[in-house]
């Protein structure tokens, strides 16, 4: 059977409840047997748990983890040398590929006057134009002559 | 910069570093300082394990994780709380893990306890696997609370930082654990 109380007497047992609520309680503790009842359980609850702690370290315990952590730190000497080693190995990598990459790409650059002539090639000028022959001449203004009759 | 302590007696002890202090020496290289840390809490630590896993073999395998969690990750100590709240709540996480509590038989933890060199004989042995029995079939987060307050003496405030939960599930938890609890060890409540 439980009061409306008791999960105030938890709180209350442990120490936890707010001055006014503890006043307020210990006053119904005074008038309600069920309440008395039950915090006595909880003493005896408390003592009993406790004793479930209540355990000497095996012997040799300590000096177990003694040792399992100094392994621990010989694998932490291991395992940031292996980091170490990795990044350098990429770094390597990084580098030949960039270097690689790096001479493949001079040997295609164009010449410059090449790509000015594919670009704007140059016209002759007038005075570069080699003379027109006679004969063609003559067969260009004869045919001019046929169209316009 | 180390402190002085006093020893129970009220004489000085000479210069005693702080647990923060041997923390902070352990993560700059100073292993001696981290070995200091373990000989202060194993024993506590060990007694607390045992409460949650109910046997020594699992609590020797939780303390054993709980020291080397705290030695890989001392970084992540960051001083809001003190450094035994901290252990004690890698072991809480390392305890909640260990499965073989649930997997382990009443004769089986009996004669465990009746093995242990040196476990101080408070309780008759038939009492002892009572408890443990009854502390077994809580859930975890149940036994968690129950013991973190019964064995560790922490406040509600204290608990709910180490199991990272608001303080009034804290509260509400130990009031359930104890209803659960009482009813399986009715026979000792007069």
């Amino acid at each position: 059977m439980n009061c409306e109380h008791s999960r105030q007497l938890s709180a209350y047992y442990d120490g936890e409840l707010p001055p006014e609520e503890c006043r307020s309680l210990e006053a119904h503790l005074a008038e309600c047997a069920v309440c008395r009842t039950e915090l006595a359980h909880l003493r005896t609850l408390s003592r009993l748990v406790a004793a479930a702690g209540e355990s000497d370290i095996p012997e040799g315990l300590a000096l177990r983890v003694h040792e399992r952590i100094d392994s621990a730190g010989d694998m932490v000497v291991v395992r940031l040398a292996e980091r170490l080693m990795a990044v350098a190995a990429a770094i390597l990598l990084a580098s030949g590929v960039w270097l690689w990459q790096a001479q493949g790409t001079e040997a295609s650059v164009p010449d410059e006057a090449w790509v000015s002539t594919i670009v704007s090639p140059a016209l002759p000028t007038p005075q570069e134009q080699a003379p027109v022959d006679p004969v063609i001449k003559w067969v260009v203004d004869d045919l001019s002559q046929g169209e316009r009759t | 910069m180390t402190a002085i302590e006093r020893n129970p007696h009220g004489a000085p002890d000479g210069l005693r570093a702080t647990d923060p202090e041997l923390l902070q020496m352990a993560s700059e290289g100073d292993a001696a300082a981290f070995h200091e840390l373990v000989d202060r809490h194993a024993a506590s630590l060990f007694r607390l394990a045992r409460a949650m896993t109910g046997n020594a073999a699992d609590a020797e395998d939780v303390m054993q994780e709980t020291f080397l969690g705290a030695f890989q990750r001392m970084s992540s100590f960051q001083g809001r709380s003190s450094v035994r709240t901290w252990l004690v709540a890698i072991l809480s996480r390392q305890a909640a893990r260990s499965r073989r509590w649930r997997l382990r038989r009443p004769a089986v933890a009996f004669e465990e306890v009746a093995e242990e060199p040196g476990a101080r004989a408070r309780q008759t042995p038939d009492a002892r696997m009572d408890i443990a029995e009854a502390l077994g079939r809580l859930s975890s987060e149940h036994r968690q609370v129950l013991v973190l307050r019964e064995v560790e003496g922490m406040t509600y405030a204290e608990m709910a930082e180490v199991l990272g939960v608001p303080l009034g599930t804290v509260e509400s938890r130990l009031f359930r654990a104890r209803q659960e609890l009482k009813e399986q060890l009715s026979d000792y409540l007069a």
